[in-house]
């Protein structure tokens, strides 16, 4: 469904090295590595958000770049940060992002706010981290993309929130369904709680790409989020079982 | 907002007798910088508050955001119709002493207010387009030029606009004509490069805040 040909981007600063790998329908990935790993940068190219890199990056056989703007209305992205025009009333912002996605579903947008507990007439501008974090994952979900993608969805926010955001995520895509779901995360507990599949970066590079269940078989008895560290930390490529 | 302060700056000074052409033409100048300013600082605004990126994140072509921009540009200019059309019938029109109707009055009025709604646009789509840092350089270098080539400036001017004048009170039929052709030349030039430049701008716009958010 989606693939990175020898995907790679240049910043002053910062180099991506070619990556090259395949993410399909009814999959649920964690991109993990630390901050500057590479995992926006990796995401936003995904979600048809940023241009400016080299080799590609293919939904349906078809380059990204080659079919945006359209391209948006198959793909929900939950961003680091909130956007918006702050003068707008959560219902206001919800109701504008309706216009433009033909299967917006004003019902199941309802029931999510509902369920996140999100107030209606509070300013956009206004809303806390974690609330904004919560607009966010409604605009990115409410029209049921075949695609979505999470940056950091739980990076600086409450426990308590976190934990009601991760249930809420896997309420909407639970395992077994048709839809792919690529998030990104240095949290590594969060990784168990969604994925079923784990693309580990670092400093650019890809260090490994294995499942869950892989990786639990290996050391069943030790905590997914140890195994998970260190195979970040290891400089032994992991490949998907 | 430019256009409105000369609209308050107009009929002051005419009260105290000094609305003379040239004073009259640095009011408008002055006012169209504070104009530009305004423009400008709306973009920055817009982009360091994530709205500019949110605008660009929408399933829409660059050219939709960019005609979306000039109506909005075009709805802030709203009171430069009510400044025109104040600075022409109170203030031009006795000075040049022309028996001009109510409805050339609102001509160029409407005529100024999409001509400040075509360069409002064209400012904001250079803006989103290039980098500020080299943009900035040109209004420097603007005013650089006008004020040490003010008074040639002025003076190539204002004959040709005398004459242009004289052929127009002349000439009313053939006037109008050239009047009209003039205004969407220029419009058009104006409303096309701007509606171009801003295109591009939504295309390639990235927010500066990726370069650290890898």
């Amino acid at each position: 469904m989606v693939s990175l040909k020898k995907f790679s981007v240049q910043y002053p600063d910062f180099r991506l090295e070619p990556l090259s790998i395949e993410f399909s329908s009814g999959e649920r990935i964690a991109l993990v590595g630390a901050n500057g790993a590479g995992k926006s940068t990796t995401l936003k190219a995904i979600a048809g958000r940023s241009r400016d890199y080299q080799g590609a990056v293919e939904i349906g056989g078809r380059e990204v770049r080659s079919q945006l703007p359209e391209i948006r209305t198959k793909i929900g992205f939950l961003p680091e940060r909130l956007l918006g025009f702050g003068w707008m009333t959560v219902e206001e912002h919800l109701t504008f992002l309706s216009d433009f996605f033909p299967t917006w579903d004003d019902a199941y947008a309802k029931e999510l706010k509902g369920r996140l507990d999100l107030p209606s007439s509070s300013k956009i501008g206004t809303l806390s981290k974690g609330m904004a974090v919560k607009l966010s994952l409604i605009g990115a979900e409410a029209f049921r993309p075949p695609i979505l993608i999470l940056d950091e969805p739980t990076s600086g926010i409450d426990p308590l929130m976190r934990g009601e955001l991760l249930e809420v995520i896997n309420e909407a895509v639970p395992e077994g369904h048709d839809r792919l779901v690529l998030f990104s995360s240095h949290i590594l507990e969060d990784v168990e709680h969604i994925a079923d599949r784990v693309v580990m970066l670092r400093q650019g590079k890809l260090v490994g790409d294995t499942t869950i269940a892989d990786l639990r078989a290996r050391e069943p008895e030790a905590p997914l989020s140890q195994l998970l560290y260190s195979a970040l930390a290891s400089d032994e490529p992991r490949s998907p079982a | 907002m430019g256009l409105g302060i000369a609209a308050a700056a107009v009929p002051a000074l005419n009260a105290v007798g000094r609305a003379d052409p040239s004073t009259l033409g640095w009011v408008l100048f002055l006012a169209t910088c504070v104009g530009t300013v305004g423009v400008v600082g709306n973009v920055l605004r817009d982009t360091l508050s994530g709205q500019l990126e949110f605008l660009t994140t929408l399933p829409v072509r660059s050219s939709t955001l960019a005609g979306a921009a000039f109506l909005a540009n075009a709805a802030a200019a709203l009171p430069v119709l009510a400044a025109v059309a104040g600075i022409v019938h109170w203030t031009v029109v006795p000075k040049l002493g022309v028996d001009v109707r109510f409805w050339w009055t609102l001509g160029a009025s409407v005529a100024t207010w999409l001509l400040a709604s075509a360069f409002a646009s064209l400012v904001a789509g250079m803006l989103v387009r290039f980098d500020f840092n080299k943009l900035s350089f040109w209004p420097v270098l603007g005013m650089v030029v006008l004020l040490v080539g003010g008074d040639y400036i002025e003076g190539w001017i204002s004959p040709r606009a005398s004459t242009v004048l004289d052929f127009a009170t002349a000439n009313p039929d053939l006037a109008w004509i050239l009047g009209v052709a003039a205004f969407l030349l220029l419009f058009g030039t104006i409303l096309g490069v701007a509606f171009f430049v801003a295109c591009q701008g939504y295309e390639r716009y990235r927010p500066k805040l990726d370069l650290i958010e890898w």
